[in-house]
């Protein structure tokens, strides 16, 4: 069996965004940091917009 | 026809409830084949004594790809081409009407192979499987989220119709995909399910994988057993990556995950150094906006997790318990990582396709 290669969307970053005093605007490093942030970000909050709502019913672990 | 095919190597504790959930569905199977390899317990005996047939594998150094192997070259030649086989783990169990639906989904020519979405087996209370079961919940809703397409055809539970399995035959033969040793599932691979996604894939076909063909699988109970799963998952990947070209119209997306695993593996570790070094110099303070954007991760993680439970949405709130374990899978990719610059563990072993 195969899973996913990393613990879920987000995951790597979560709460990168809790302390925002070690983004030096104008540094490019953390300009790229903060823009892989917010991409990831964009795309967790899209995880959370409610879709295919038909099979989605279906999802979740089998009962005991 | 459907046929099932569970390979089992010292099964006896599971293999019963394996094969009832098997002769359980609403559209039953014609045959559940239970292909004991290299046992030394009595899985067989269990196994008949549930109602399978039990073949056993003959000097099979090949694993579980081997076993089916044996199995297929044995049987797939009388079968016709629309004919099913569902392929699963002996620990697992798939829900009710999963051939129902998996016979439904491969009547499209167009579908290859139908995966199950796969979830824990209930908590058995450790923080381990806790988070494993959060885990595949998270991922089998972002399964159904994209169409109900799987990511992997995942080794737990996967029908193919005959047709497919020949043409991935045939495909290793005439070089259209990475050859090995094996007719059918590649026996050199670590992970022989990530191996059939790729090569079904690249042979053109689509691999739904919809909600209610689920199947329960057991989750690793301890954190070094978790390690060695994940280091063998990753280590196949890579390999089947390579052996399968990084950037084909198949292979790219799962490359792309890759690099952005690296990215956050970066990201991640200047995060913590950068948090360090801002406490230690006392020039630390707290940004509203990055207050909120860190809020977004924070839902992501409780919402996404809710299918598993309370229990789950109070860990994932901690955030604290999520970042310890997110930071132990992307250890595991590093030690992975490691292994690939250093070449000692993977075995690149696969000879590259068209």
């Amino acid at each position: 069996m195969y899973g996913p290669p990393t613990g879920g969307i987000g995951a790597g970053v979560l709460g990168a965004g809790t302390v925002g005093s070690i983004f030096a605007w104008g540094d490019a490093g953390w300009l790229l940091m903060a823009f892989f942030v917010l991409a990831m970000a964009t795309v967790a909050a899209m995880t959370l917009i409610p879709r295919k709502r038909a099979a989605m019913r279906h999802v979740g672990p089998p009962r005991a | 026809m459907i046929t099932v095919l569970i390979p089992a190597h010292n099964e006896q504790e599971s293999i019963k409830a394996t094969v009832e959930s098997v002769k359980t569905q609403t559209r039953p199977a014609n045959r559940i084949i239970v292909v004991t390899d290299n046992c030394s317990d009595d899985t067989a005996a269990i196994a008949a004594g549930a109602g399978a047939t039990v073949i056993a594998s003959v000097g099979n150094k090949g694993k579980k790809a081997g076993a089916l192997n044996q199995i297929l070259s044995r049987i797939l030649k009388d079968a016709d081409d629309d004919d099913i086989f569902l392929v699963m783990d002996a620990d697992g169990r798939v829900s009710p009407d999963f051939l129902a639906i998996a016979a439904g989904e491969l009547a499209d020519s167009k579908n290859g192979a139908v995966g199950g979405v796969f979830y824990g087996k209930p908590d058995k209370g450790g923080l381990v499987e806790a988070m494993q079961i959060a885990e595949y919940v998270r991922y089998a809703r972002q399964v159904v989220r994209k169409n109900e397409q799987a990511y992997v055809l995942t080794g737990t539970a996967t029908a193919f119709t005959a047709c497919v399995l020949r043409a991935v035959a045939s495909g290793r033969v005439d070089g259209t995909l990475p050859s090995g040793p094996g007719p059918y599932y590649d026996e050199r691979t670590m992970t022989e399910d990530s191996y059939m996604t790729f090569a079904v894939k690249t042979l053109g076909y689509q691999t739904p994988s919809p909600a209610r063909c689920w199947v329960s699988t057991e989750v690793m109970p301890t954190w070094a057993m978790l390690w060695r799963q994940r280091r063998r998952w990753q280590l196949g990947a890579l390999e089947n990556l390579r052996s399968f070209g990084f950037f084909t119209k198949v292979t790219w997306r799962y490359s792309f995950k890759q690099l952005i695993a690296v990215c956050e593996l970066i990201f991640f570790a200047a995060y913590f150094t950068s948090l360090g070094m801002s406490l230690a110099s006392g020039t630390f303070h707290v940004m509203p906006f990055w207050i909120a954007i860190g809020g977004i991760f924070w839902l992501e993680r409780i919402v996404t997790a809710r299918k598993a439970g309370p229990k789950a949405m109070l860990i994932a709130s901690t955030m604290v318990i999520e970042l310890g374990y997110s930071f132990f899978l992307k250890a595991v990719n590093v030690y992975s990582y490691y292994q690939v610059i250093r070449n000692r563990e993977i075995s690149w072993s696969l000879g590259p396709g068209k």
